[in-house]
């Protein structure tokens, strides 16, 4: 776990870089230690979360394990977030799967239910949403300030609709029920606004190193990271349609709000995106297409920074640090910038050197 | 003809009722179903396939015109029968073991059968074995492999293992977003294609090469 001193500083780091402040990247390097440990896998500790059998202090014991198999550098930090995207949808009726081997978690499509017939409100008792408060409460006993939370993953408003209706379904039902779609869409959106703003009372109560999200930047304000994945499969017009008003709402709702642009075919939706006003956005290249430093994403780095918003991306590797250099060169400034860097223990010096070099505190 | 493009139109609006509803009066009038077929349904459709390689539309209105080439198909069935038997050659299509994601996949059915290609969908998490089990049953030309998960990639490297072992005379093409044409090459591959309208380019040149 981190030093007091270690926390002192990135909090104020982190404030100064929210407020587009400090003259650095923010640079995360998280390496997993050659001895793990009594570290179980990322499956396994889903499982745990979704096993209500399992007291959520147990649960929050076990991450101590995990936290401890970890190298925390520069400016990452140990935190915490309930699993897995699109949760908000099975709090609302969905079920689910959790692949142990994979770590992952399916979410599954209502079927034999018309779109009619998805009437979703989020109950103040069920049993899901109260395991994410539990879990919230049960890591703030545990840890206090030497983590910091973040609210389960709700997922987008039309990723859900989606997930409910099954993919092809969804699509037709654009054309077929337009208003339906939007009843839908706008029923979890309710739901959403109340997970959302009663996770994040709970997290307020008790003292903790910060707000964090799954995507794990620490604030001293509630944070949030939108998304929309299923931009991807429509142009403009059903984009306005469908999600931007949404988009909007949510950029208001959380103070420090980000968007996670996910892939090639959610460039084309960027403009709309700035522009509903988020603080921020996190950039995806997706598997299969060109690297973080391919010359055709430069555009998306340019309207990113030029309309005066938070930038970040991942480096999964040390191989992959060059982006950081990429970044800052094309941009000309190391301001308003966030990598989120992984790695092994061996590998700790190259990481180190990055750290020093942008003159991020080890 | 006036008729015919009125078809078309509709089809690429995707307004299957009315789509039937003027397949079934153009047959009544005379036009011949195979006419109607290639110049109404499958020209609506390509030009529908090109608008989207362009981003001029996007899924939604390709799974919509799609319905309505479906419904306009239907129509015509009765009056295809004899000329099928000579169709354009034969397209295996599924989403490899392990992968869900269907959309991409069903967009290239849509394409291909555009281009006249009779297509056996296999649908989604399908097996190397079944690839190839159903390639001999069906003596098909070409094997079409989906994936969407870097995870389940590998599949498509099977794929390609059992065709050589078995010495196949099927060509293998390959596409989902995380495929690329390095990962093409370096699995032995024959086609790669990044889009649904391409891929039924690349298909019908192959057809068209296998025949002469
Ligand atoms: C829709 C979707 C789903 C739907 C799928 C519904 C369905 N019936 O298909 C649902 C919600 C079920 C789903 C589930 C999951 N998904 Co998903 N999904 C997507 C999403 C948002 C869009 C995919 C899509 O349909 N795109 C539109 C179509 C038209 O594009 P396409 O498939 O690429 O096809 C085009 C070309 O590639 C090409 N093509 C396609 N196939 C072929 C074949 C040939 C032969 C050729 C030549 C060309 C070709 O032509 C098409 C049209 O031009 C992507 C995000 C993204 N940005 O891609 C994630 C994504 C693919 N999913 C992802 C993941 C991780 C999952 C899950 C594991 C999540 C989970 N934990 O539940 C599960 C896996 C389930 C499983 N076992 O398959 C990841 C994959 C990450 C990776 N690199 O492996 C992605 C990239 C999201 C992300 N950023 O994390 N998903």
């Amino acid at each position: 776990m981190l030093t007091n001193e270690k926390k002192e500083q990135l909090v104020s780091d982190y404030e100064a870089w929210w407020n587009h402040e400090l003259k650095r990247p923010i640079i995360q390097v998280t390496l997993a230690k050659n001895d793990q440990g009594k570290a179980v896998s990322r499956g396994q500790l889903l499982d745990m979360v979704y096993d209500y059998s399992i007291p959520a202090q147990e649960v929050a014991k076990c991450y101590r394990d995990t936290f401890e198999s970890q190298i925390y550098l520069g400016d990452a930090f140990p935190h915490f977030y309930m699993r897995s995207t699109g949760i908000l949808g099975a709090m609302l009726g969905q079920t689910y799967t959790i692949d142990v081997e994979r770590g992952t978690i399916w979410f599954e499509e209502m079927k034999g239910k018309e779109l009619e017939d998805l009437q979703p409100k989020l109950a103040e008792d069920n049993q899901l949403y109260q395991r994410g408060i539990d879990l919230i409460k049960a890591f703030q006993e545990e840890f206090k300030d030497d983590i910091a939370l973040g609210i389960p993953n709700l997922g987008g408003m039309m990723d859900i609709v989606e997930s409910m209706r099954g993919a092809n379904n969804s699509l037709m039902d654009l054309y077929d029920d337009p208003d339906e779609v939007k009843r839908l869409n706008n029923d979890i959106y309710t739901a959403y606004e109340m997970a959302y703003k009663n996770y994040m009372d709970i997290i307020s109560q008790e003292k903790s190193m910060g707000y964090t999200g799954w995507t794990p930047l620490l604030s001293q304000k509630p944070y949030f990271i939108s998304q929309c994945d299923f931009c991807c499969m429509i142009g403009p017009d059903q984009f306005e349609e469908f999600v931007a008003g949404t988009l909007d709402k949510e950029a208001s709702l959380i103070e420090r709000s980000f968007y996670h642009l996910d892939g090639p075919g959610a460039v084309k939706h960027l403009d709309r995106i700035i522009e509903s006003g988020f603080g921020g956005i996190q950039w995806i290249n997706g598997a299969g297409s060109k690297p973080i430093d391919d010359e055709g994403w430069t555009d998306i780095y340019q309207k990113v920074h030029n309309a005066g918003l938070l930038l970040q991306v991942y480096c999964y590797s040390k191989e992959e640090l060059r982006f950081i250099d990429h970044i800052v060169n094309l941009l000309g400034t190391t301001e308003g910038l966030a990598f989120i860097c992984n790695g092994q223990e061996e590998d700790k010096e190259i990481f180190e050197s990055y750290l020093e070099k942008y003159n991020v505190p080890k | 003809m006036e008729k015919l493009n009125e078809i078309s139109e509709l089809l690429q609006k995707g307004r299957a009722k009315n789509v039937a509803i003027l397949v079934q009066e153009a047959l009544d009038e005379g036009i011949d179903a195979k006419v109607i077929l290639s110049d109404a349904l499958l020209a609506g459709m390509g030009i529908v396939g090109e608008k989207f390689k362009k981003e001029e539309v996007f899924v939604p209105e390709v799974l919509i015109a799609a319905r309505a080439m479906n419904k306009g198909v239907e129509v015509l069935k009765p009056y295809l029968q004899d000329s099928d038997s000579q169709g354009k050659g034969k397209a295996i299509l599924g989403t490899v073991k392990g992968d869900l994601h269907d959309i991409g996949k069903n967009l290239v059915k849509i394409m291909l059968e555009g281009k006249g290609i009779e297509v056996i969908d296999l649908g989604t998490d399908v097996s190397a074995e079944t690839f190839i089990e159903e390639a001999k049953k069906n003596n098909a030309d070409i094997i079409c492999c989906s994936a969407l998960l870097t995870t389940t990639m590998p599949e498509m490297k099977r794929v390609v293992e059992l065709v050589k072992s078995e010495n196949l005379d099927v060509k293998i093409m390959i596409g989902g977003a995380p495929v690329n044409q390095d990962f093409c090459d370096e699995i032995g591959a024959d086609y790669y294609t990044d889009d649904a309208a391409s891929a039924a380019d690349v298909a019908k040149s192959i057809l068209e090469e296998a025949k002469c």
